[in-house]
Parts: C-alpha cells; structure tokens; sequence
C-alpha cells in the first residue's frame, strides 16, 4: 500500500533562551491511507511540534514530511496552505471555531475557501452527520463544548481530505460528552475510510486506533501493548 | 475573492459592536476634513470660475501712480486690437453726510464700460453691466451700500461730500464685482464716475490711491498669454500685470488663509479620529488572532488572510464616509451663512464630486493604512500556536511598529501638503504635530511610570489606578494622545486669538491705541491742522511725514524686475515675500524710535545727515522687510525718491509692532536728508470719548475735507471680527478634535474593561465592591483625562507663545481662565465617558465572567 503520510528522518529543535532544545530527531513515521494512529507521550514530549510539522504549519529542520507523496518541505507557505486544504483536516483540543460564524458557516469554510459553491449543502450533510441538524445558525458561543468539538469534527470532515489530524478532540470535555464525540470521530472515518492520526493522552482512546505509537527522546516507538 | 468578500462581510456582520466605534470614530474625523475640503473647493471654484467677475476684466495694470501714456502705448503693443479699456481709481477717503457727518470710505472712480464681465446690483437700477452704468457718469451721482446710509445720515437724494465736491446719492449697491484686489475692506465702498474725480481734488502729491487700467480681450484671445506679454512689456516696478485669474487668488487670499488652517485642524481630528480606529483594530484584531490562526490552519494564505481584513476595513471606510457626508450636507447652510461677511468675495458651499471621491479615499485608505502596524502581525505570528493552550498574538517591537506607521504618517503629510496651498506651513504645522506627538507619548511613557514610583505608598484605588495606567501602555497612550492633542488644539486657537485682542486692546483704557489715525494729511494743511485741535484742546501726536520711494539697487547691483515677478500665485509664502519685494515702498524719517519700535541689531542713527559728506545716508529697517529683501546690516541701498537715488546704508534692524496703530514704517531715513522730499504726514489723536471723537472728525472733514481719518476701534473690531469668525470656524473644528478625542477614550475604557473582564472580575471574587472598582476607574481615567489636558495646554501655551513670537511680533498674553476650565471639563467627561464604557463589565455577574475567561 502506498502510505498517505511519509515522515523522514525528521528533526526540529527550538531556542529557548542561550540553549537549543531538540524537541524530535530523527523522527519517521509512515501512515497507510485508512489507517488510524493513536500518538501517545507526556505533557511537551513534543506531540504539538509534530502536528504543527504533518499540519504544515511549521517546517522542519531537517527530514521531509509527505503527505500524498508530496515533500511539504519543498513547498512555498502558500502551496502549503493549498495543500492542507485539500489533504487535510484537523480537530484541535480547543475546537477554534470562528466565533462570529454560525455552526453551517463555520463547517462550510474550508470548502469556501476552495471557492466551492455548494458549500452550504455539504456543511449541512456534515452537520447531520454529527448530529446538529438542530444547530445549524448557532454561533460557537451559544453551544456546549460538545456541541462546538462535532462542529470542529464535521468542518475537518466536509471536504474529504485523505488524512485527519486531530490533537486531543476530547481533551476539554467531560468523560461522557468525549466518548460521544469520538465516537462521532471513529464512525465517520470508518465510514470515509480517512487517515486518522490521534494525538492524545487517553490510553483508551488508543485501542480504538490500528496502531499506537508513543513519542519519547525525540522519535516515535510502537507503544508495547 | 468571492470568499474574501463574503469573508469580510461576516465579519462586519458579526463584529457590529467593533464596527459601529470604528465607523463612528472615523466618521466624526470625515466630517471635519470633508466640510473643510468643501469648503476649500467652493473657495477654488469661485475662483476659477468667477475670476473674470472679480477683476471685471481679462487683464489689468494696476499701481499706486497714475500710469502714464507712454506705458500704456506699450501695453497696447502687446494686446489685440480689437482690446476694449477701462479705467478706475480706488482710495480711501472721508465721506460727509447732509448732517456733518462723516466716515472713512472707500472710493472707487470708475469709467464708462466697468466692469467689463460681473455687474453691479443696485436696489433702484437692478443689475447693470459696465455697458448700462452711463448715468453714473453724466452727472455727479454716487452709489453706495445702504450700511453708509445710517453711518452718514444720507438718505437717496441727498447729497454726500468727497474731498470739495457734492455728490447726489443716486441708488444702493446690493452687490458688485470687479476690482476685488484685497481679501477684505475695511471700509464700504462708493462708486462715482471717473469723470469728477479731479473735481474732488482729492488725489493731490502723494496721496495714497491705486490706479488701475482694465482690458478687456476680444473672445478669440487667451488671457493667459496675453497676460504673459503684457507683464514683459512692463518694465516699472511699480506696476504690476494681472491676469483674472491671479487677480482672482488675490482676492480670495483670506479665504484661502482660513480654509488652509481649517484644513490642518481638520487633518489633526481626522487623524485623531483615525488612531482611535486604529486602537479599535488592533484590539479586534488580537482578540481575533486565534480565528485567523485556524483560517490559516483551514488553508487560507496569510495574503488571503490580510485581504479579507483590509476589505473589512475598505467597506468600514465606504461606511462611515456615509454618515459623514450627510452630516456635511446638514452644516453646509450654517458654513455658508458663517462666512457671509467675511472678506470681499461671497462664497457659496456646495458639494463637490472630487471632495466626495477624496473623503472616500481617504476613509477607505487610512483605516488601513493605520492598522498596518496590527496586521503586519499575521506575517509574524505562528498558527502552529493553535495545538497549544492558548494562541498568543505575535508581538512585535515599537521599531518595527513606527516602521509600519510610517505610510500612514506620510500620507498624514502629504494631506497636509495637498489641503493647504502653502508648502512651508504644511511642513511647519507636520513637524509641530510630529513633535506634539513625540513629546506626549514621552510624557505619558514616562510620566505614567513614575507615578507608579510616587504613589505607591497611596490609597489603594489610586495605587492601581496609576498602576494600570502604566503596565497597560497601549490604551493608555492612545488616550493620552488622542486627549492631549485635543486639548492642545482647543487652548491654541482661542489663546492665540486673545493675544491678538489684548495687543489691540479695545477694551481696556489704559491702552495706548490712538482713537483717530490721520493720512494723506498735505503739507501744507499741516500748521492748520495743528491750530484747529488746539483750539478743542487737542493735541495732533506722532506727526510723521510719508515719503514714496523706489528701490534702485541693492550691494551695489541693480534691484533687477525678474527677482520680483511673481512666479505662484498659489503659494502665500512666496506671495508675501513677492508682496514685499515688488513693492515701492513707505518710507519715513525720524530721530528717535517710536515704543512700538525695538532696536534688535545695529545702532541708532548718528545724527542728522550731513549733506556735505559724502556718506551714504542711515536707514533702519524692519527686520522681517530685511529678511524679504536679504538685506543685513551694513548693506548699501540705492533708494529713488522723486526722480532722485539716494545712497542709503543700514545701520539697524528694527521689530515693529504693527498692532500698535502708531505710524510705523518699513525703512525709515535719520533725519536732514527727505526735509525736501514730496511728502504727506500722518499723525495720531488719542483719549478721545466716542462722543469728541465723532465731533472731531466731523470738524476735520468739513474744514480738511481732502484728509483721511482711520478710527482705529472700528478698525480695531473689524479685524477682531474677522479674526473671531476665523477663531469661530477653528475652534468648531478643534472641539470636532476634542469630541473625536472622548470618543476615542470610550472606546479605550470599553476594550481595555473588555480585556481586563477577567481581572476586574477577579477583584470582585477577592472582595473589591462595584463601587471600588468603580472609582478605580473613575481615578484612572480622571487622572488619564487631567494628565493629557495638562500637558495639552501647557505645549499649547508654549506653541501659542512660539507662534507669537515667530509670526506675530510677540503679541502674546496668558489667559488662565480658559485652560483651568478645559482641565476641569475634560477630567469630568473622562470620568464620565469611562464610566459609561465599564458599566457593562462592571454589572456582569463575576462566576459568568470567570466562566467566559
């Protein structure tokens, strides 16, 4: 199978006062199209540099990191952006859903931003999907965190990206209301067969996962159970 | 761009609170600047289009002697033969009523024929045009306006002395073009027909009139370049050419003055206006960062990014241009009933398509041309920032803030270049605005930091007012800088004009100011004169003989023409200092300074002239006419007096202060070298009641009726008048700035409690009342709101005394009322102001606001 996410030798290391700190070295990680990937560590292990680094959104000192074949690295801030919004879809722990738009608009952006017209009817399926139909017009701020964690699911869901990063979706909520959204999470990848890379803290959520891997020292080591 | 659009509109659709200061700020400083650009457009549209009415012809020759008929040949020379000419000459003069009483007017004698373009409306004879005035020039009949009527006692009919002759009041003039040479009168005018003039023997040696010969060119010709030919074909200095068109900025130069300096007052308020909305976004945009982040993260360039901010910023822009122009539209009639009456030519106010386009412009371009230095944060910041706890807006460095600020400061500029017609006082008014600016946001950096140092030991609500004064910088200078710039243009204005009101001090009778000020007085009139007051027991002071001279040569070198000719009209610095070098000039003589008068370099002169040395003869000039001319002290100047060059050396520079109404003049010679020189005197009464000083110069009318006799409180007021319609229009305007200034304070109180919710709640769950923390904020905008106003007033103080000194002659007085009231007033609405903006945090339930934080 071709891997959807190649990472390569990758380093990434940070000043921090007089000294550099390394936060990965060497770090490689290879993802099949519809695999799901449970990323586990302790508090600054360096899970947020390695989204950040998948995502695009920062650039590594050393490696490359392909998504779809294609070297991130290699591409300009603008093709980057491109890229992320055709490839991917991300599901942060503080759900950063734009609080002046409503929950179809806030869903229908990233097909907006590929200047899709019908991006209203497809905002809408995504929201039935997670089970907001009833919350259309709602803005963040007059939702639960539940609420707004499936909106941020259905926005990173709307365009079909290959893969989906997601950092913690259930980290801010309480136990009951985060299963319920990663089940929201898992049904909805299982159905798509998208590439799901999980970064979280939660042992359990692991197991929902194909694979398990646990970042330490900088690199990634399949985790032993 | 379809979504950046769309993009853009949901932000201002869901940010309306955002959006309604931003727009009200920007709205508040538009209303000025468009108002004023109006106003400056009205000013060159009656110029441009009525400056054949002005004149009353297409070109003129214009001097203060008669011009002779040679030089007229000349003229001819250059101009097409189908060309049709006019004459007039206009002089001060006294008028008597049937009653014995009398004023000073002014006459204008004119020929068949004027004017040429414009009319004169008179209330009998309706509008006439220069062909229709031929019964003003068949018998001796005098048109005046209807305010000399009352101030004559001389009804229709009735006859009105000028000089030795009788005229019969013949009509009124309800309105008239041509002639308008001077930017205001100070005196109504009288029109008779050139034919009788000479009959009034009125303009005897020396006398004080200015002739002018009006042509008027067929219609194939162009005025400009005949008036290019006629200029050249000129050689005396002392005529000058005018074409419609300069005649015409000549005539709108008051005007112009008021709508340059309005221009600038309303720059400040816009630009007030503008660093209000400039805080406002940049508050926005912070609170909007982690959004912008995840339209990164979604993948939105940051180009996209940035386009959809300076989009929302462009439709703000259209937005509160809007009310704006509708608030213009609503003062227009007072602006132009304000300025009904002030100078010569009669403006009417009307909206222009390219003052619209321009406010459009400038309120689509300098929202964001301010919020630069807040979006150039989307380059800096890191959207990685979003997997972690919280996303902090990247902070940028004050270096790389005033480079951003930087378009926006030379656009400030190039406003100020591009509204006023004067480079020099752009500049000037720039580098004083710049240093104003610097030297509050010293003052408040600085000052805020060492009140925390001193008020530590203070009450506690006083202790953290200082405190959060100082550790929340941003709000607080833009406060501090939007007040005190407020403040400081609302104390310079009136300051300035109660310097000018003392130093011409109608009001108080201690004042040396003469009551009468008498000209054109012959030389032999003179004794007579002298003997007739005696007898009331008046005595004729300050008697000074007034001489005409020429300058010949200067160093040595010929005074050549072409240093003279006026190369723009359009510039007044370069117009004043043409005035100046143009002219032939008032001289006088006399041994001694006047009080009005200040040795400032040189010594006094030696002495009498000795005739039979071979020296040159000792002048002492004024220094600002030195400074025109580049004269120093020791420089020889060849002066032409009555066909005669005289080699003249200065030997000191003197300042004048001209509001002194005593005679005073440019250059005057020592003694024994114009005893024989043709000559008029001038000379001053003084301590006369209102009642002996109408009696006194009715008597003088009817015994000298050829001498012209000022009264200097009329004279006084009308230049008051003029002046406090000027104050009035600036002072309208600064308080726009002040308004411009509570309300951006507003909107600093309302984010900054926006922003510090959480800590204000806080205080609350700690134990602090609403009512503490109220008055917390009460000291902290009190103390803001009185700082700034201090601090404004003092550098207004120190500019107004500045500009006394540099532009007029150190005519300065402290008025300490005004101040202490501003301080106090504006301490009041800051409390206020601020008060009104917290209410909101102040009353929300604390566990609801931990909740939101």
């Amino acid at each position: 199978m071709n891997p959807i996410l190649k990472v390569h030798q990758v380093c990434k290391s940070y000043e921090q006062g007089n000294q550099r700190v390394k936060v990965l070295e060497k770090l490689n990680l290879h993802v099949n199209a519809g695999e799901k990937i449970a990323i586990l560590g302790p508090s600054g292990c360096g899970k947020s540099t390695l989204l950040s680094l998948l995502a695009g959104l920062d650039k590594p000192d050393m490696g490359t990191v392909k998504i779809d074949g294609i070297d991130l690295a290699k591409m300009s801030e603008d093709e980057r952006s491109h890229t992320r919004s055709l490839k991917l879809g991300i599901v942060f722990q503080q759900y950063h859903l734009m609080r002046n738009l409503t929950a179809i608009e806030n869903v229908g952006l990233p097909l907006e931003i590929l200047e899709k017209s019908d991006y209203a009817t497809h905002a809408l399926t995504a929201l039935k999907e997670v089970g907001l139909s009833h919350r259309l017009t709602h803005f963040p701020s007059e939702m639960s965190g539940g609420e707004c964690q499936r909106v941020a699911i259905a926005r990173a869901l709307v365009n079909q990206p290959p893969l989906v990063l997601a950092d913690e979706p259930s980290g801010n909520l309480d136990h009951k209301t985060g299963e319920e959204v990663m089940d929201v999470l898992f049904n909805l990848c299982n159905e798509s067969g998208t590439t799901l890379i999980l970064v979280t803290h939660n042992r359990e959520l692991s197991y929902r996962c194909d694979r398990a891997l646990l970042l330490k020292d900088g690199a990634l080591e399949e985790t032993e159970e | 761009m379809k979504f950046i659009l769309r993009q853009a509109w949901r932000e201002i659709r869901n940010s309306r609170s955002f959006c309604f200061f931003y727009s009200l700020n920007l709205a508040l400083g538009l209303t000025g600047f468009i108002l004023v650009d109006t106003f400056r457009h009205s000013i060159e549209e009656k110029i441009s289009n009525e400056s054949k009415e002005l004149l009353g012809a297409d070109l003129a020759l214009r001097a203060r002697r008669i011009i002779t008929d040679q030089e007229l040949a000349q003229a001819r020379r250059t101009l097409p033969a189908e060309t049709r000419e006019a004459k007039a000459v206009d002089f001060f003069s006294m008028a008597a009523g049937p009653t014995g009483k009398s004023r000073l007017v002014k006459v204008f004698a004119i020929d068949p024929g004027f004017p040429f373009y414009g009319s004169i409306k008179l209330k009998l004879g309706g509008d006439l045009s220069g062909d229709k005035t031929g019964l003003l020039h068949k018998q001796k009949h005098a048109w005046i306006y209807p305010e000399t009527r009352a101030q004559l006692g001389a009804d229709l009919g009735e006859e009105i002395q000028l000089g030795e002759t009788k005229f019969i009041i013949a009509d009124f003039i309800e309105e008239e073009t041509g002639l308008s040479f001077q930017p205001t009168d100070l005196a109504p005018k009288v029109f008779i027909s050139k034919n009788y003039l000479d009959e009034t023997k009125l303009l005897g040696e020396g006398s004080l009139a200015f002739y002018t010969h009006l042509f008027k060119l067929p219609d194939y010709a162009d005025a400009n370049i005949f008036g290019k030919g006629l200029a050249k074909a000129i050689d005396s200095p002392e005529i000058r050419s005018y074409t419609h068109r300069e005649a015409g900025h000549r005539a709108g130069r008051l005007l112009r003055y008021l709508s340059d300096f309005l221009s600038l007052v309303s720059l400040v308020a816009l630009f007030l206006a503008c660093l209000g909305s400039g805080f406002l976004f940049h508050g926005f945009f912070t609170h909007r960062m982690p959004e912008i982040s995840t339209l990164i993260s979604l993948g939105t360039t940051r180009k996209t990014t940035l386009r959809i901010f300076v989009i929302q910023l462009i439709l703000l822009g259209i937005f509160a241009s809007v009310p704006a122009i509708l608030a213009c539209s609503v003062f227009l009639p007072a602006i132009s009933s304000m300025l009904s009456g002030f100078g010569t030519t009669k403006i009417e106010v009307f909206f222009s398509l390219p003052s619209i386009l321009l406010t459009l412009g400038v309120a689509t371009g300098a929202g964001w041309l301010l919020a630069l230095p807040a979006l150039c944060k989307v380059g800096r910041f890191s959207p990685s920032e979003l997997f972690q706890e919280s996303v902090r807006p990247g902070t940028i460095s004050s270096r790389v803030t005033l480079l951003y600020s930087l378009p926006g400061l030379s656009v400030f500029w190039g406003l100020c270049i591009a509204q006023t017609h004067s480079d020099k006082l752009a500049n000037i008014f720039f580098g004083c605005f710049l240093g104003s600016l610097v030297l509050l946001y010293l003052f408040a950096r600085f000052g805020f930091k060492l009140g925390e140092h001193l008020f530590r030991e203070t009450r506690f609500p006083i202790r953290l007012a200082v405190r959060s004064l100082s550790r929340n910088p941003s709000g607080a200078l833009t406060g501090f800088l939007a007040i005190g710039l407020g403040v400081l243009l609302l104390t310079l204005i009136p300051q300035t004009h109660h310097g000018l009101a003392e130093e011409i001090g109608l009001d108080d009778p201690s004042t040396n100011l003469p009551s009468l000020f008498l000209f054109d007085l012959q030389e032999e009139q003179l004794a007579d004169v002298e003997v007739l007051l005696k007898d009331q027991n008046i005595q004729l002071r300050n008697i000074t003989p007034w001489v005409r001279g020429k300058i010949k040569t200067i160093r040595g070198l010929p005074y050549e023409k072409s240093n003279r000719l006026e190369k723009n009209f359009n510039n007044p610095d370069e117009q004043r200092r043409n005035a100046f070098r143009n002219r032939s000039f008032n001289l006088s003589y006399r041994d001694h300074f006047l009080e009005s008068e200040q040795l400032l370099a040189g010594r006094p002169f030696s002495g009498n002239y000795d005739p039979l040395s071979d020296k040159p003869a000792e002048i002492s000039v004024e220094h600002k006419y030195a400074k025109a001319l580049d004269l120093r002290l020791g420089d020889q100047m060849g002066i032409e007096v009555a066909g005669t060059t005289i080699n003249t050396i200065v030997v000191n520079l003197r300042r004048v202060r001209w509001t002194s109404f005593q005679p005073n003049f440019f250059v005057q010679m020592q003694p024994g070298v114009l005893d024989q020189a043709p000559k008029t005197f001038l000379g001053t009464i003084h301590h006369l009641s209102p009642q002996n000083k109408e009696r006194v110069q009715n008597l003088l009318v009817r015994e000298f009726p050829t001498v012209s006799i000022l009264d200097v409180e009329r004279t006084g007021a009308k230049i008051l008048q003029v002046v406090g319609q000027m104050t009035w229009s600036l002072q309208l305007m600064a308080t726009l700035s002040v308004f411009a200034g509570l309300v951006i304070l507003f909107c600093v109180v309302r984010e900054k409690s926006r922003s510090q919710s959480w800590e204000i709640n806080l205080q609350k769950i700690l134990g602090s009342t609403s009512k503490q923390i109220r008055r917390q904020i009460w000291f902290e905008f009190g103390i803001l709101g009185g700082s700034a106003a201090i601090i404004g007033t003092l550098l207004s103080l120190l500019t107004s005394y500045l500009l006394a000194v540099e532009v007029f002659d150190r005519v300065w007085s402290f008025r300490w009322d005004l101040p202490l009231i501003v301080v106090m007033v504006v301490v009041g609405l800051s409390i206020l102001t601020a008060d009104l903006a917290a209410r909101k945090v102040l009353q929300s339930k604390p566990a609801r606001l931990l909740q939101e934080g």
